[in-house]
């Protein structure tokens, strides 16, 4: 439970940094923030110092995978955990003195402590998916470190640049770590480690570590994905000191180490990781020394030193895994005091050009004491922590078997180059007086102080080896299966031949430093070959990945809607017909249904007449061709048994007539050329889709799927709900809820028409009757006719639960009721409050749904009142909640359908009156 | 009864999938036509064609609505199927709903733009 809470811990601390960001204008943020990571480093090596058992805490998170959010808090891990918490906690001082009086700074602390989170996250997990989902958090979070200063552009590439890289090699992790589960069919580590032999043997298992050590190289910026890192060093340097040298490039590294007790005593893992890491070992140090800038420099020397862990890693034994996890440590000290130093000049003097910088030591002793301890613990000078882990690297490369001079040779060189880095960073700046520093900005105590701790707790630690090997490495060492005995940590070796070559090296440093002026010129000469760099090469790749999405994107959204319902339409009905001939087509199913000839009849009027509307050249014959099709269709419907639809759809049909003719002349002609000569694209697509709905409807005519559920609603109908027209039984019962959500669209429906022809209001309240209606006889017989439709309408209404009828169509006939009033006598008799009236409507219907709630019953049950009353014309009537629904229903039927004809009304008057006005 | 040509029955099964199959593609073209009033056009003609096919999915019956008459408390022998009567008489007044939108819509797009050409609608606001 302890490492969740520590893995926690820098989460909750968010909650405080707004207000510690206004509190004393921000001045207390770090050291309070800084208190999260130190006490969790307090906890840690207390922890340590007992030699307390390992804490393991699991928990299923998708029990159906067999994956877990588990952690294991064991010597290994605390060793990491121990170092990120106790630099992270400088860093948090040194950051908040650092960005001081920025306004992004409270981001700044919320990602660091987001990343603070998922590096304990990734160290901690045992479970891989869990340690993918925490690695790629580390990404995430270094990608929006690096893009702090978000609006220059060089740092927004270079935080893409990280991001793409690592988090293209997390996926390829993810897939590695996924092939090895297949494996070994357990996602913990814990039990990979036990299952060696296996994931050993798996003629898999070369794909899988090949994808591993994707993500691991890109991770921990191996060659040749190394270039990203010094990219990174856009970022606001205590981002680079932490993230960049001291923390999460060693993520990569940490996962081998976890990994290593499973995998390390294959053939292959030797024989990649360490080319890739003596590689990367000598690319870091040779772009090193050839760099101007303090934190480029600094940038590749860690290259250089995670190569060197790699390599180390790569011979597999326990002496090499000690020596790993000690220059994990040393380096996180002397590396991060660096960088913060680095960042301390570039703070005060405003450059961190290493040729420009001089004298800093008069300003600055302090800072210049710091420098000094950290740069004698990276060159390898004793008393430091540096010297031993370098003597212990020599000792090992002395001892390796293969290729034993070599590496020998390499190593020398590699370290001398780290004495010259050590020397141009921590000790030129301090020392040359050519040019006496000038406008120097002291630096605060907190950009002082968290380095120089830093760099005398290295040395410190140097002249103790013993009590860091008890406590953190041995511990760590032996949690992995392996012997710590076999490397020791002391600080004297005696006359070895290791000690000549610590010597040799020191003084090979010195020689690298005083020629570091010929080398740079050297590369300025190879600058034409840029682009044979793999940062060249990802430069090309990306550019070539985007100009071809480009290009994609220009290919299919190419802005033409015709076009894209083409590939929409089409490809829907090739779906269509491939998954009715894939299920088995009944060519040769027996026909049913004899037609009749008036059947028949009605059949070819609806095709002849839809095929009519496409080739009619006028407005008036393709709507009344449209008429056709619909009032056929409401014939189709009485010759088989549907009088409410054939109601509705004569209605309805008549409706859209008046509504087009409403319209027509205010419309857009219609173009003939278009229609003489047919696009023949539209017309095959159109064709494939008529085919497609050709064999829906066969399919259907001739195939029960399903059991049909109408029998059940039909002998439910009167017994439950008390209506012997079972259509509106259903529609305002059984599936009330489904015409509740229908009457919303409709009245939504009303209102977007309204709003969409909305007129000032002048335009609106001015009176024109139709011209053509101004002959005395139809005004007349309106006058009577309408009371009868309205007087009608409702005995619709009422008989609609027994006999066909209902609120759907009483409600269309009492709106054309009024849309007829309005045309005769103008717009000043036009019903008011529509809009209202359609809200009542669904407040009903709503209320009808809700009152039996009250009662306890569910949401629209239907509730009947116990007696009947007798209304004339109808007999006796029962009353209940479906029969309110119903009156819902017709209210907003009524009010949306002769909403929308007098909007539509009333542009036209507007439009005919302007017309007159123009002629006149 | 039943109505003969040149020797062969006519069977609604074959000959119904066949007009639905036209409404569709007639609908399908109009609606991929330049001209916003065919396009208004095609729109009546796919709801009409997709009424007819959940309407006669379900299987027809002549003549016998699903209404139980009087004095009785089911419907004995065959009767239409009531489920997609319902189902498809929402959708015929939602169809209208939706219409009357749909032509305020190229109502106001032709007053603003003065063209019925989609082709001429590059800009979102005019």
């Amino acid at each position: 439970m302890e490492i969740v809470f520590i893995i926690l811990a820098p989460l909750l601390a968010i909650f405080f940094i707004p207000w510690l960001a206004r509190l004393a204008d921000g001045k207390w943020i770090g050291p309070v923030v800084s208190l999260v990571p130190f006490s969790i480093a307090a906890w840690l090596t207390s922890f340590a110092w007992q030699q307390a058992d390992p804490i393991a805490f699991s928990m299923p998170w998708l029990p159906s995978m067999d994956v877990s959010l588990s952690f294991l808090l064991d010597s290994t891990s605390l060793l990491f955990i121990w170092l990120v918490s106790f630099i992270g906690g400088l860093i948090c001082i040194y950051g908040g003195s650092y960005l001081h009086g920025d306004r992004q700074l409270v981001r700044f602390f919320v990602i660091l402590m987001v990343f603070m989170s998922s590096m304990f996250g990734v160290i901690a997990a045992d479970d891989v998916i869990v340690t993918f989902v925490f690695w790629e958090l580390t990404s995430i979070t270094s990608f929006l470190l690096v893009g702090y200063k978000h609006t220059e552009e060089k740092a927004r590439k270079a935080a893409l640049q990280a991001l793409l890289i690592t988090g293209g090699g997390g996926l390829a992790l993810l897939c590695g770590l996924l092939v090895t589960a297949q494996i070994t069919g357990s996602t913990r580590i814990s039990d990979w480690v036990t299952q060696a032999e296996v994931i050993g043997q798996s003629s898999n298992f070369p794909l899988a570590l090949g994808l591993i050590l994707l993500g691991v190289f890109t991770k921990s910026a191996q060659f040749p994905f190394h270039f990203w890192l010094p990219g990174a060093m856009a970022a606001p340097t205590p981002v680079s000191a932490f993230l960049h040298s001291a923390t999460m490039v060693k993520v990569g590294v940490i996962l081998l180490v976890k990994l290593s007790p499973a995998m390390a005593h294959t053939d292959l893992w030797g024989w990649l990781l360490t080319p890739f890491g003596a590689a990367t070992m000598l690319t870091g140090a040779i772009m090193a020394i050839i760099q101007e800038d303090l934190k480029r420099l600094l940038a590749y020397s860690t290259v250089s030193v995670l190569g060197m862990l790699v390599m180390l890693l790569g011979f597999g034994d326990a002496f090499s895994l000690k020596t790993a996890l000690f220059l994990v440590l040393v380096h996180g000290f002397y590396k991060g005091a660096l960088f913060m130093i680095a960042g301390t000049i570039d703070h005060s003097t405003g450059t961190r050009d290493v040729t420009r910088l001089d004298g800093l030591g008069k300003v600055m002793p302090m800072l210049a004491f710091a420098a000094a301890l950290a740069a004698f613990s990276m060159s390898g000078v004793p008393p430091s922590l540096g010297f031993i882990s370098k003597e212990l690297l020599y000792e090992k490369k002395l001892d390796a078997e293969s290729a034993r001079l070599l590496l020998v040779v390499i190593g020398v060189f590699v370290n001398s180059v780290g004495v010259a880095v050590a020397m141009i960073v921590g000790i030129r700046p301090f020392i040359k007086t050519d040019k006496p520093p000038q406008h120097i900005h002291m630096p605060g105590r907190g950009l002082v102080w968290p380095p120089t701790l830093l760099a005398v707790i290295g040395m410190v630690l140097g002249c103790m080896p013993s009590v860091l090997d008890r406590i953190l490495i041995a511990p760590a060492v032996l949690a992995l299966g392996s012997d710590p005995k076999l490397a020791k940590l002391t600080l004297w070796h005696g006359f070895t031949p290791v000690l000549a070559l610590s010597v040799l090296t020191l003084l090979l440093g010195v020689a690298i430093y005083a020629m570091k002026h010929r080398i740079r010129r050297f590369d300025d000469g190879m600058s034409g070959f840029h682009w044979l760099t793999p940062s060249g090469i990802y430069q090309f790749s990306l550019n070539g990945v985007l100009s071809l999405a480009d290009r994609i994107t220009r290919w299919i959204q190419h802005g033409s809607l015709i076009g894209y319902a083409k590939v929409t339409v089409g490809g829907g009905a090739a779906l269509i017909i491939y998954a009715i001939i894939s299920s088995g087509f009944k060519w040769n199913a027996a026909p049913l249904y004899q037609a009749s000839f008036f059947d028949t009849f009605l059949l070819l009027l609806m095709a002849v007449s839809s095929v009519v509307v496409i080739f009619s050249k006028s407005r008036l014959m393709a709507i009344l061709a449209m008429g056709g099709v619909g009032y056929s269709i409401s014939l189709w419907f009485v010759a088989f048994g549907a009088p409410d639809l054939a109601i509705t759809q004569l209605l309805v049909e008549t409706l859209t007539v008046v509504l087009f003719s409403l319209v027509i002349y205010q419309l857009p002609k219609i173009k003939v050329d278009a229609i003489r000569s047919p696009q023949w694209g539209v017309m095959f697509v159109s064709v494939l889709f008529g085919i497609a709905m050709w064999a829906v409807s066969w399919t259907t005519m001739h195939d029960q799927l399903a059991p049909s559920i109408s029998p059940g609603l039909i002998e439910r109908s009167l017994a439950e709900a008390n209506g012997r027209n079972v259509v509106n039984v259903i529609l305002v019962d059984f599936r009330a809820f489904d015409t509740m959500g229908e009457i919303l669209v409709l009245a939504l429906a009303g209102l977007g028409v309204a709003a969409l022809m909305a007129r000032k209001r002048h335009q609106l309240s001015g009176a024109f009757p139709c011209s053509s209606f101004n002959d005395s006889l139809l005004p007349t017989a309106v006058r009577f006719m309408v009371p009868l439709q309205v007087l009608f309408s409702i005995y619709l209404l009422g008989r609609g639960h027994n006999l066909p009828g209902g609120g759907f169509i009483g409600g269309l006939v009492l709106g054309s009721a009024w849309v007829l009033r309005t045309m005769v006598s103008g717009q000043s008799k036009a019903p008011r409050y529509l809009v209202e009236l359609s809200g009542i409507g669904l407040l009903v219907a709503l209320g009808s749904a809700i009152l039996p709630l009250f009662v306890g019953q569910p949401f629209f049950t239907g509730m009947w009142w116990k007696g009947e009353i007798w209304v004339p014309t109808l007999g006796t009537v029962k009353i209940g909640t479906p029969f309110t629904f119903d009156v819902g229903v017709y209210l907003v039927v009524a009010a949306v359908s002769a909403r929308m004809l007098l909007v539509l009304l009333a542009s036209r008057d507007a439009w005919v009156s302007r017309l007159a006005n123009t002629r006149s | 009864m039943g109505f003969t040509l040149s020797q062969h029955k006519i069977m609604i099964s074959q000959l119904l999938p066949i007009v639905i199959g036209v409404l569709f593609a007639c609908g399908c073209y109009l609606v991929m036509q330049r001209q916003l009033v065919r396009v208004l056009l095609g729109l009546i003609l796919l709801g009409q064609g997709a009424n007819l096919l959940i309407f006669s999915g379900a299987g027809l019956t002549q003549n016998n609505p699903p209404v139980i008459p009087p004095d009785a408390l089911t419907i004995e022998g065959a009767a239409a199927d009531p489920l997609p009567q319902a189902l498809v008489l929402t959708a015929i007044v939602i169809g209208f709903a939706v219409l009357a939108f749909a032509i305020a819509l190229v109502l106001r797009t032709y007053q603003k733009s003065r063209s019925g050409d989609i082709n001429t609608y590059t800009h979102s606001e005019d």
